[in-house]
């Protein structure tokens, strides 16, 4: 008789049972009940509401980022990469008719896995927007904006200028603005040598 | 003599050389004695030759005495004589032309004899004739002037030469049988000592040579009888040997006809035994074949445990691609809200509530994706035991398998079993058959036994038979040894 065939004749297995079955279906009605009380509930005060941040991923770290900060989230479909282009300049992507140039997020932060395949582009940079690639969306959250915490300069670049603890764990709000700079002066740089 | 000859050959030419001599000598005697007999029967010859002379003288003088009686007296009565001489004369030349046919000598004066007889006749008769017719002077005339005495006196000087010569071959004969006589004993006498002598020495020599063999014959009979009585005694020790050993096997057959007997029932009582295993071992074999069945039942309803198992896997897995798109639409929808909550910010005031039904939408998409997330890990939580029970259900049936296979074992033992009991049952069977066979066998075997303790004891008494007989060979030859070497006889 093999390993399975013995776990499976545990009496304590066959006890389980019914209470996992039982714990399941708790599950199951207690998401019915929020869903149905999502819809039953007032709606909020805005004034109430508190700062939106999106919890990303790039270069293998976690961050954060205002959702005040950026013009939209878009999935990267298509990415035409650019002969000669500089580091982090991922390529060219057509968002609903318009061209972005695509940056590395993590190569915009100096991280070693710079060139990573991003899943999502956030647009930002206003009136000359440019794309900037993350791997992942882990999702976004309302926080209140006393759990913003100032910091000076953590990583050296200013890039990073708040703190966010988001499911326990201490996350950097970046400021795109600088980001979106240094992509622009790449991009700059790179046209005027090439020119 | 050849040592190589045989006793028949030495005293055949033992017996030769004597009878050769004895040939050699009665062909001398023989020779010898017609020679004497013919010197003899020439002797006979030459007296009769002179007998014949003398009757032919004594006849014609017998003639001359009738004349002269009738010339005297004139009767006719003494001329008898005168015939009777007269035809003696007649015959007696005759014979004397016969007996000296011949010698050519004597045959000459014969025929010089007989014109002398025929005219000393004539004159005779003449005498007669003139004294019967003229008388007796006439008569005495004619004798007086006659020439008859002169005829006569040749006549007897023929005779005397004759006879003369006739007395001389007489004696020549009688010399000569003398001489064959003499000759005759000489070889009679020295013939018959040689032979004695020969006759004697041959058999002295075929005496020892016949001696020696017979003795050394007798002396290897007599070896021979005493190893043919040591042989007779040892035989006699053996048939006894034999007798009792024949004895002890007849005994021991008996006791294997016994022990036979009992392994006959014993095989028997094997061949019942194996009867019922084999039935018992069928009733096993069905049983285990049932059991066959019913586990072959259970493999074929594993397999289909498995088989629905492996659906509810790839059921899984599709769930699992559904939700994959379910996440994918929440995931776009929570980017949707996203991006409405952003626009909403940018429109201001006005976008406030559109912002707000804009968290309560991403909301509801984090929601959704949690519950993805939840359903998808229930889901791997499904396959993962559904992987575990497919394996499960694989090990149980390979221990299914493996039972089937050790029941297919065990049917095979049943099935083996049965016909190594059915094997056992036949050769039980067999051995039975063969043990009452043997029992038969052992029975003639022990009445051959005992034949042959009678042939042994019939053998024991042939042997002291022999014995005996051995005994008296040995005494015989004993007895021909001293009969033919009495000197070697031991003391």
């Amino acid at each position: 008789m093999n390993v399975h065939s013995q776990e499976r004749d545990k009496p304590s297995e066959g006890a389980q049972r019914p209470g996992v079955a039982i714990a399941s279906e708790r599950h199951v009605a207690e998401l019915r009940r929020a869903f149905d009380a999502s819809f039953a509930a007032p709606p909020r005060d805005a004034e109430r509401s508190g700062e939106l941040v999106l919890a990303i991923e790039a270069g293998g770290q976690g961050y954060a980022i205002r959702l005040s900060d950026i013009d939209g989230v878009h999935e990267c479909r298509k990415l035409v990469p650019l002969p000669g282009s500089p580091p982090g300049l991922l390529g060219l992507t057509g968002i609903r008719g318009r061209l972005f140039a695509v940056h590395a997020l993590g190569s915009l932060l100096g991280l070693p896995a710079a060139n990573e395949t991003p899943r999502w582009l956030l647009i930002a940079g206003g009136a000359e927007p440019v794309a900037i690639g993350v791997a992942s969306i882990e999702a976004c959250l309302e926080v209140n904006p006393a759990d913003l915490v100032q910091v000076e300069a953590m990583d050296g670049e200013g890039h990073v200028r708040e703190i966010v603890t988001l499911a326990g764990r201490a996350r950097g709000v970046l400021a795109l603005e600088s980001l979106v700079a240094i992509a622009k002066q790449r991009a700059g740089d790179h046209r005027e040598g090439a020119q | 003599m050849g040592k190589s000859w045989t006793v028949g050959q030495q005293i055949a030419a033992g017996f030769l050389l004597p009878l050769l001599i004895l040939i050699a000598l009665g062909t001398f005697s023989y020779r010898s004695t017609q020679r004497l007999l013919a010197t003899s029967e020439s002797v006979t010859h030459a007296h009769e030759e002179l007998t014949g002379l003398s009757s032919f003288l004594a006849s014609l003088d017998e003639t001359e005495t009738g004349k002269r009686g009738y010339v005297i007296t004139g009767r006719e009565d003494f001329l008898q004589p005168y015939h009777t001489g007269k035809r003696g004369v007649t015959a007696e030349l005759r014979q004397l032309e016969e007996l000296f046919g011949a010698d050519a000598d004597q045959k000459e004066r014969i025929v010089q004899l007989r014109p002398l007889v025929e005219e000393r006749l004539r004159e005779i008769d003449e005498t007669i004739e003139a004294r019967r017719i003229r008388g007796f002077d006439a008569a005495l005339k004619l004798v007086v002037e006659g020439n008859g005495p002169k005829v006569m006196e040749q006549i007897r000087r023929i005779v005397t030469d004759m006879k003369t010569h006739e007395q001389k071959l007489l004696t020549e004969r009688n010399s000569e049988a003398k001489q064959a006589a003499m000759w005759l004993s000489q070889i009679l006498l020295f013939g018959t000592l040689v032979a004695v002598v020969i006759v004697a020495g041959v058999g002295m020599l075929v005496t020892r040579g016949l001696g020696a063999r017979i003795g050394a014959a007798v002396q290897h009979i007599r070896s021979a009888a005493a190893e043919l009585e040591a042989a007779a005694t040892q035989q006699v020790k053996g048939a006894k040997g034999q007798v009792s050993a024949a004895t002890e096997v007849s005994t021991t057959v008996r006791e294997l006809v016994t022990t036979s007997r009992q392994i006959s029932d014993s095989a028997q009582r094997v061949t019942q035994v194996a009867s019922e295993t084999a039935l018992a071992a069928r009733g096993g074999n069905q049983t285990v074949e049932g059991a066959q069945e019913a586990i072959e039942v259970v493999r074929r309803q594993v397999d289909q445990i498995v088989a629905h198992m492996l659906d509810l896997g790839r059921k899984s897995q599709e769930i699992g691609g559904i939700l994959d798109i379910v996440s994918e639409l929440s995931e776009q929808t929570n980017i949707l809200a996203i991006n409405a909550t952003i626009e909403a910010v940018a429109a201001g005031e006005t976008g406030r509530r559109f912002g707000v039904v804009a968290g309560e939408i991403r909301k509801l998409a984090d929601r959704v994706g949690g519950s993805a997330k939840e359903i998808r890990r229930l889901i791997e939580e499904i396959r993962a035991a559904a992987n575990t029970t497919v394996m499960a259900t694989e090990d149980g049936a390979k221990a299914v398998e493996a039972g089937t296979r050790r029941f297919g074992d065990v049917a095979q033992s049943f099935r083996r079993i049965v016909e190594y009991v059915g094997s056992t049952a036949e050769a039980s069977r067999e051995i039975e058959l063969s043990t009452k066979q043997q029992t038969s066998a052992m029975e003639q075997v022990a009445s051959a036994i005992a034949d042959v303790a009678q042939t042994a004891r019939e053998s024991e008494s042939g042997s002291s038979q022999t014995l005996n007989t051995a005994s008296q060979l040995s005494g015989l030859s004993g007895d021909l040894v001293r009969l033919i070497r009495r000197e070697e006889l031991p003391a």
